[in-house]
């Protein structure tokens, strides 16, 4: 099958002070990926599972931002007194990518060849800041923290309510940038 | 992370836009004004 459009997915990071690593620790320098078979198997990637030990090769993303909220980050290992106490841990960001070349689709997820990341929600201790735009995500996936608070363009302080109230709000910025034109994106953003 | 079983394969290659050139017009000659003698 071909497509003209992106294939849109969804992913998490963990932030640490120098910079944004995927789930399995692997440093993105830069919101963009090309994926390699670590395995140094010939042929097109990502390998079909068949032609790949698994877990097999490619830019991994989930189809349902409500599953990642609830296999990463915060709900797997937080509790609502962790929240409270939340000033000693890390931070992490859930964002939305634009898959391009050969995207292997899966049930619940995708592999792909190249994925390209258009918007994250960095979610911290009682905090959540969007960002979005190529220049502003070059700078955060470049050295996250010393200009987060500037690069965001939607700052929520004092989260209350917890991270089961949190993640609705996640999960909501990350449909809504899952619908949104890219092209449109890019005029308004810069 | 486990995305279940593989369905099927993607080819994603974005078309890029071409923005066709616009046609040369003809030169147009303006006709000579007559001025009543």
């Amino acid at each position: 099958m071909w497509s003209p459009r992106p294939v849109v997915g969804f992913r998490y990071w963990r932030i640490d002070v120098d910079g944004l690593y995927g789930v399995r620790g692997y440093r993105w320098p830069e919101p963009r990926l090309d994926a390699v078979c670590r395995r140094g198997i010939a042929g097109e990637v990502p390998h079909l599972t068949g032609d790949c030990r698994r877990p097999p090769c490619g830019v991994y993303a989930l189809k349902d931002p409500q599953m990642l909220v609830t296999s990463f980050g915060r709900d797997s290992s937080w509790s609502s007194l962790m929240w409270l106490h939340a000033p000693l841990l890390e931070p992490g960001a859930y964002g939305v990518v634009e898959l391009t070349g050969r995207v292997v689709e899966h049930e619940r997820g995708y592999r792909a060849a190249r994925a390209s990341v258009r918007s994250i929600i960095v979610v911290g201790p009682r905090w959540m800041a969007h960002v979005t735009g190529k220049s502003q995500l070059d700078r955060v996936f470049a050295d996250p923290f010393p200009n987060l608070r500037s690069l965001a363009g939607e700052w929520i302080d004092d989260l209350r309510g917890g991270w089961q109230e949190a993640r609705l709000e996640v999960v909501r910025h990350l449909l809504e940038m899952a619908e949104e034109e890219p092209w449109i994106s890019a005029k308004s953003s810069g | 992370m486990d995305l279940g079983e593989e369905q099927r394969v993607i080819e994603v290659e974005p078309e890029p836009l071409v923005v066709p050139e616009p046609e040369p017009s003809e030169p147009v000659e303006a006709e000579p004004v007559r001025t009543p003698a």
